[in-house]
């Protein structure tokens, strides 16, 4: 496996990583339990609800940053040759 | 009249804005544009999709009636869409170079077996029906409502349907992501603002909203809500049963095969979590404030409605046409899915001699026929369909270790596939019909246990063989598109270096 190869998926392990991080704490039980809770409030929302929308924030936030990185490496400007037209 | 006027002037703007994506005349046009989808098409085609035009009636009225719980959206959307980030390269590199149109078409490619193709084709089919009932039964409902009981639920879905079917049938991938764009846009933007209107006209605005239900209804701020005793697994199993169901329905996966790029998809993925969580907490947010009002408790399903029609006549005919964007952008995508899987992946598998000018014919009929077929069923089992449609879920789960397997286990083979998918079905709405004690105790969806017995499956049958000798093509196709991309990355630096 070439040097380029293992950086991506080194790079693409890392996001996915950080993105699975912020449901594990939406999601995870007692990380999702000790969230669960009224006060302290922001614009009268509950910090229930600030703890789900904040760290969705924050994945789309690793969602960008994944990107630009790919981006960057050309990754996304793939060349694809058609095999056989119908 | 305003409220039904709007909604028949939104259906004009829908065929004329499409009037132009019309003359579609190959099944290649039909399933995927040829895959010349830009971002914007993408990421509203994705979205307007995704949103279900129940999800402001059913779901709202969750919501409204367990508070918090609606949130469950949120990190269900992350979990989608990073399902949809992980599928984008191969699913594109593949779908381009074999002209796939679909998934079933996809998956059929990876395991090189026409089973798997026509069983999933059909099992996507199958399960997408409940979803095709309930959205026809929301667009009558919206037309009954804003007409005060004038256009019956009856009429108002067949005015519905001679819209949907005309764009769909004769326009097919194109019209439906132009008239998703149109759809979107207007969900974002007007959609959102109607939806804050009346939470500050009718509700005193959001701290006011959000105090009047911490003094009269604090368990709502908090899962599992008023009135409902479950166990906090109930919570992860939602979100990991939607999150990995969600791109799973060919009707949203389908949209990455019209894509022009992977940088097209990746771009989605940026914009569709913003745009859905402002939108999705927007909604929620609303129908917790409408917890504490009498009326809302015991019509929760209408309640929206009901805020709406408090605030005016033009807010009612706003959010009206809203919940009918919503509706028609996931109606015109299932239509499309389905007859396209119905003509390319079970009617030219069974009979190869069908030809592509045929098989066009085929999609449209299909269009056509769905929709009498699902008009008849809305009409007459209303009263289950958001059972069956939730239901649904429990079976989409199971799909998902089968295509991610597929995409990134080269030891992924069809033996696994097809024996891990149809025992996790088995398992999945074997315990969704009998309920047994232990799924209300533990909290774990059935969809759970059945998408588990797929993995197992999966992983015990990669072991047991050894890699299928096609595979290695495949993935070869992988790395030579990315060393050409790279290599050329490197070209376009090195000389603008020098």
């Amino acid at each position: 496996m070439s040097a380029t190869n293992m950086h991506t998926r080194r790079r693409s392990a890392l996001f996915i990583t950080l993105i699975l991080a912020t449901t594990f704490l939406t999601t995870f039980p007692p990380v999702f339990l000790w969230a669960n809770t009224i006060d302290p409030r922001w614009l009268g929302l509950p910090f229930a609800m600030v703890w789900h929308i904040g760290l969705a924030l924050l994945a789309s936030v690793f969602f960008a940053a994944w990107y630009l990185l790919e981006s960057r490496s050309g990754l996304l400007d793939l060349q694809v040759e058609v095999e056989a037209e119908r | 009249m305003i409220p039904v006027l709007s909604l028949l002037a939104f259906l004009g703007l829908i065929l004329f804005i499409n009037r132009r994506q019309l003359g579609v005349s190959t099944m290649a046009d039909y399933a995927t544009a040829n895959h010349s989808i830009g971002v914007l098409g993408i990421t509203f085609g994705f979205l307007a999709t995704w949103y279900v035009g129940a999800g402001y009636t059913v779901f709202s009225g969750f919501a409204v009636s367990f508070g918090m719980i609606g949130m469950y959206v949120i990190p269900y959307g992350i979990v989608t869409l990073l399902v949809m980030y992980l599928v984008a390269e191969k699913t594109f590199i593949w779908g381009k170079k074999y002209q796939l149109r679909t998934q079933s078409e996809l998956l059929g490619l990876r395991y090189r077996s026409d089973f798997i193709r026509v069983l999933t084709g059909f099992a996507g089919v199958a399960l997408s029906v409940p979803w095709l009932l309930m959205e026809w039964y929301t667009i009558g409902y919206v037309f009954n409502y804003a007409t005060e009981g004038f256009i019956s639920p009856l009429l108002g879905m067949i005015i519905g349907i001679f819209v949907v079917v005309f764009y769909v049938a004769m326009g097919g991938m194109r019209s439906v992501v132009t008239a998703n764009i149109v759809q979107g846009l207007y969900m974002m933007i007007v959609g959102s603002a109607v939806l804050i209107y009346v939470l500050y006209s009718e509700l005193g605005g959001l701290s006011a909203a959000m105090d009047r239900l911490f003094y009269e209804a604090p368990g709502a701020m908090t899962f599992p809500g008023p009135g409902w005793d479950v166990s906090p697994n109930y919570w992860t199993a939602i979100i990991i049963t939607s999150g990995l169901g969600g791109f799973m329905w060919p009707w949203v996966y389908n949209k990455l095969f019209a894509a022009d790029s992977i940088r097209t998809i990746k771009q989605s993925v940026l914009f569709a979590p913003v745009l859905g969580i402002l939108s999705f907490a927007l909604l929620f947010i609303l129908s917790m404030a409408l917890h504490p009002l009498p009326f809302a408790q015991e019509n929760p399903e209408e309640a929206l409605f009901w805020a709406h029609a408090q605030a005016g006549v033009w807010p009612l005919a706003f959010f009206a046409v809203l919940v009918m964007a919503a509706s028609l952008g996931t109606v015109s995508g299932i239509l499309n899915a389905m007859s396209t899987a119905i003509s390319g992946d079970i009617a030219q598998v069974i009979n190869r001699k069908i030809n592509e000018k045929t098989a066009l014919l085929i999609a449209r009929w299909s269009v056509v026929v769905m929709s009498i077929g699902a008009l008849v069923g809305a009409y007459l089992k209303e009263g289950q369909l958001v059972f069956l449609a939730l239901m649904t879920y429990q079976g989409m789960i199971v799909l998902s270790p089968v295509v991610l397997l597929g995409l990134y286990w080269r030891r992924a083979n069809k033996f696994g596939a097809v024996a891990g998918f149809l025992l996790g079905m088995v398992v999945s709405f074997g315990l969704t019909l009998t309920e047994p004690e232990f799924i209300q105790t533990y909290g774990w969806t059935p969809g759970v246990y059945g998408f588990l017995t797929t993995l197992l499956i999966m992983l015990v049958a990669g072991y047991l063989r050894p890699v299928e000798s096609h595979v290695d093509t495949l993935w070869q196709d992988i790395a030579s598109a990315r060393s050409r991309a790279t290599e050329s990355a490197f070209a376009t630096q090195g000389s603008q270096a020098s």
